[in-house]
C-alpha cells in the first residue's frame, strides 16, 4: 500500500543542517496498522508528512496505493525530485486521510460542517454529502453533537470529529500524527479502539506516529523505531519488543515495563548484589511462557531463585513475559542455570550494579 | 425646539444647510473610500500572508515589494501624504479638491494600515488548520477562502472597525485641503470664524459616528464567533 524508498530530507537552518530523514525505506501492507515510534526530533513527524507530501523530501520515492507521489528522475545527468502536479496531488491526498495531535478542527464550523469540509466544493451533491456526514457521525458515535462547535467538545470528541473528517472521502490510508498525545488515558483508549475498529471494518491502512510505547503495544502489528532520522529497527511488534536490539528500542520497551523498577530497588539498596548471587533479567516468549523453568532450574542446579519483579504483557495476542530474579548459590551452578535458561529460549541478561553486562 | 437651538448653538443654526451638506459629505467619503480601501486592503493583506516566508505560496519578491511600499506609506503623516499625492490625484481623477479629490489619498492612507491588520489577523490562523485542509486536498484558493478568511471573520470585523474609525479621522484631516466634510466645516466655519459652537457640534457628530461604527463592529464580531448570524441547523 505504501512504499518508501531511499527517502532523505534535510532542513537547512541558519547555523547548521539538520538531517531529519536519512535513507529511510519502508513498506506498509494494505490493512496494516503500522507504528513509527521515536523520541521528539527523531524525524518521525517529517516522515509522516512526506507520505502525503505536506513536506517535500529532497530525495527518494514514495508510492501510495500505486500512485507515485514523488520519484527521482535523471535530468541532464542530475538526479532531480519530481512530484505529482498540484492538481494530481490534491486528488491523491483525498485518498490519504490525516489526523493530528491538536485536532486542527475549524473552530467556526459545527461538527457537521467540519466533517463535510472535504466533501464540499467537489462534484458530490448536497443530499449525498448530508447522507455521508450522518453516516460518519454514526460511525464515530457523535450523534448528539451534530450542531455543536468544537469549543464545546472534549479532546476525545474533537479527535473523533477529526477522524470522521479524515475518512470522509473514503481514503485507503490514514496517517495519524501523535493523534493521542494530547488526550487523557481514557480518551486515548477510546480513540485507539475506534482506529482499530475502522481498520477492521473498512480495511483502512493506518500509519501511526507516536512517542508512546503503550500506543504501539495496544494497536500496532508492525513497528519501526526511529532515531536521528534513521529507522534503527523495524518488524512485527512482538519480535521487536521481545528482542530489542538498539538502545532506543530497549529504552522504549523499558518505559512501559515494571522491570525497570529494579533500578530503583538497587538505588535504594532494597536489594543488593553479592558475590554468591547474580541478579538477572529473564525474558521469555510465547513458547516458554507456560513452562515451569524456574522451579526446574532451582531443583536441578540447587540454586535459590528469588523473584523480585515479574510481568507479563500481551502483544499482538501473544504473551511476552519478564522476570527480575536473584539467583543465589554456588557460582558454577548459577552459570549452569543461566546456560539452561538460554537453552530453553529464555533470554538472560545479567544485571551488575544496575547495568546490564 | 428651534428657539432652544438658536439660543444654544446659534451659528450652527445659521449655517445649518452647510452643516448638513458637510455631514453627508463626510459619510459619502467614508463609504466610498471605505469600500475601496477594504477591498484593496484585504487583497493586499491576503497577498502578504500567503507570500511571506513559510506561507502557502511563498514569494520573496512580491512580499518584499509590498512590505516596503506599506512601510513607506505608513511612515508618511497623512496630511503630508495628501499634499504629496496631489499631482497623482489630479492625473487620476482630474481634480485634487472636493470629495472626488479626497477619495484617492484616503484610500492610499488607509490601505497600508488595513493590510497590516489583515496580515496580523490571518497570521493567527494556526498552521495546523491549514495543514489539515491541505491534507484533505484543499487548493490555494480554498485555503484562502475556506480556512484563512472563514476562521478569521470575527477578527477581521474587529480590525475593519478599527480601520473605519481611523478613516473617520483621516477624512476630517482631508477637510484641511478642501475636501469638504465635517473637518473642513469645523475649521473654516468654526475655528476660523471663532464659532466655538460649530466646533463643538462637529466633535459631537464625529463622536456619534465613531460610536455607531464601534457598536456595529463589536456586535458583528461577537455574533460571528460561532456564526450565530448565518447559522443553519442540520437535523
Amino acid at each position: 500500500m505504501i512504499k518508501i524508498s531511499n527517502l532523505n530530507k534535510t532542513y537547512h537552518l541558519k547555523d547548521k543542517d539538520v538531517k531529519a530523514i536519512q535513507d529511510v525505506n519502508l513498506s506498509i501492507k494494505e490493512g496494516e496498522i503500522f507504528g513509527i515510534i521515536g523520541y521528539s526530533g527523531a524525524g518521525k513527524s517529517s516522515l509522516i508528512r512526506c507520505i502525503n507530501l505536506l513536506e517535500k523530501p529532497d530525495y527518494g520515492e514514495i508510492i501510495v496505493d500505486d500512485v507515485k507521489l514523488c520519484q527521482m528522475t535523471n535530468i541532464k545527468g542530475q538526479d532531480k525530485l519530481v512530484t505529482l502536479s498540484e492538481k494530481e496531488l490534491r486528488k491523491t491526498r483525498k485518498n490519504i486521510g490525516m489526523i493530528f495531535q491538536h485536532f486542527n478542527l475549524l473552530e467556526r464550523l459545527t461538527v457537521f460542517e467540519n466533517i463535510a469540509f472535504p466533501l464540499r466544493h467537489t462534484k458530490m451533491r448536497k443530499n449525498d454529502i448530508n447522507k455521508r456526514v450522518h453516516e460518519l457521525i454514526d460511525l464515530v458515535g457523535l450523534n448528539d453533537k451534530i450542531n455543536v462547535y468544537p469549543k464545546q467538545l472534549s479532546g476525545g470528541q474533537k479527535q473523533r470529529v477529526a477522524i470522521a473528517r479524515a475518512i470522509a472521502s473514503h481514503p485507503k490510508v490514514l496517517l495519524s500524527d501523535e493523534a493521542t498525545s494530547a488526550l487523557d488515558p481514557d480518551a486515548t483508549e477510546s480513540i485507539l479502539n475506534l482506529l482499530k475498529d475502522l481498520n477492521k471494518k473498512l480495511g483502512l491502512t493506518i500509519v501511526m506516529i507516536t512517542h508512546e510505547m503503550s500506543v504501539i503495544k495496544s494497536i500496532c502489528a508492525k513497528v519501526a523505531v526511529m532515531e536521528e532520522g534513521k529507522i534503527v529497527e523495524s518488524g512485527d511488534v512482538y519480535s521487536i519488543f521481545s528482542n530489542p536490539q538498539s538502545d532506543v528500542t530497549k529504552k522504549f520497551v523499558a518505559s512501559t515495563s515494571v522491570l525497570h523498577h529494579v533500578d530503583d530497588l538497587l538505588y535504594h539498596s532494597i536489594i543488593q548484589e553479592d558475590k554468591n548471587g547474580k541478579l538477572v533479567k529473564l525474558i521469555y516468549q510465547k513458547t516458554t511462557v507456560k513452562d515451569a523453568i524456574i522451579s526446574e532450574v532451582s531443583r536441578k542446579y540447587n540454586v535459590n531463585v528469588s523473584i523480585i519483579l515479574a510481568t507479563i504483557e500481551i502483544l499482538e495476542d501473544a504473551p511476552l513475559g519478564g522476570i527480575i530474579a536473584l539467583l543465589q548459590g554456588n557460582i558454577r551452578n548459577i552459570n549452569q542455570a543461566i546456560l539452561f535458561f538460554q537453552n530453553n529460549d529464555v533470554k538472560v541478561e545479567v544485571i551488575n550494579h544496575g547495568r546490564v553486562d | 425646539m428651534v428657539e432652544w437651538i438658536k439660543k444654544v448653538i446659534p451659528n450652527v443654526y445659521i449655517y445649518r444647510k452647510d452643516f448638513i451638506t458637510n455631514t453627508l459629505a463626510t459619510l459619502e467619503m467614508f463609504i466610498i473610500s471605505g469600500i475601496i480601501a477594504f477591498i484593496i486592503g484585504l487583497f493586499v493583506g491576503i497577498l502578504l500572508t500567503i507570500t511571506k516566508k513559510g506561507g502557502i505560496k511563498q514569494n520573496r519578491i512580491i512580499f518584499h515589494f509590498l512590505d516596503i511600499i506599506i512601510n513607506i506609506l505608513r511612515s508618511i503623516p497623512f496630511i503630508i501624504l495628501i499634499i504629496f499625492l496631489i499631482p497623482i490625484t489630479r492625473k487620476l481623477v482630474g481634480t485634487a479638491i472636493g470629495i472626488t479629490g479626497a477619495i484617492f489619498p484616503l484610500v492610499v492612507g488607509t490601505v497600508p494600515f488595513f493590510a497590516r491588520q489583515v496580515e496580523t489577523t490571518l497570521a493567527n490562523v494556526s498552521d495546523g488548520k491549514l495543514e489539515a485542509a491541505r491534507s484533505m486536498g484543499c487548493s490555494t484558493i480554498g485555503l484562502i477562502f475556506r480556512v484563512y478568511l472563514k476562521e478569521a471573520v470575527p477578527e477581521l470585523i474587529r480590525v475593519t472597525t478599527i480601520t473605519a474609525i481611523s478613516l473617520i479621522g483621516l477624512i476630517a484631516m482631508a477637510g484641511a485641503v478642501g475636501a469638504g466634510g465635517l473637518g473642513d466645516f469645523a475649521m473654516s466655519n468654526g475655528y476660523a470664524m471663532h464659532h466655538t459652537d460649530i466646533v463643538n457640534v462637529c466633535v459631537i457628530v464625529l463622536l456619534i459616528i465613531v460610536c455607531i461604527i464601534q457598536a456595529i463592529g463589536s456586535l458583528l464580531s461577537k455574533k460571528t464567533v460561532n456564526r450565530e448570524l448565518f447559522r443553519k441547523k442540520v437535523l
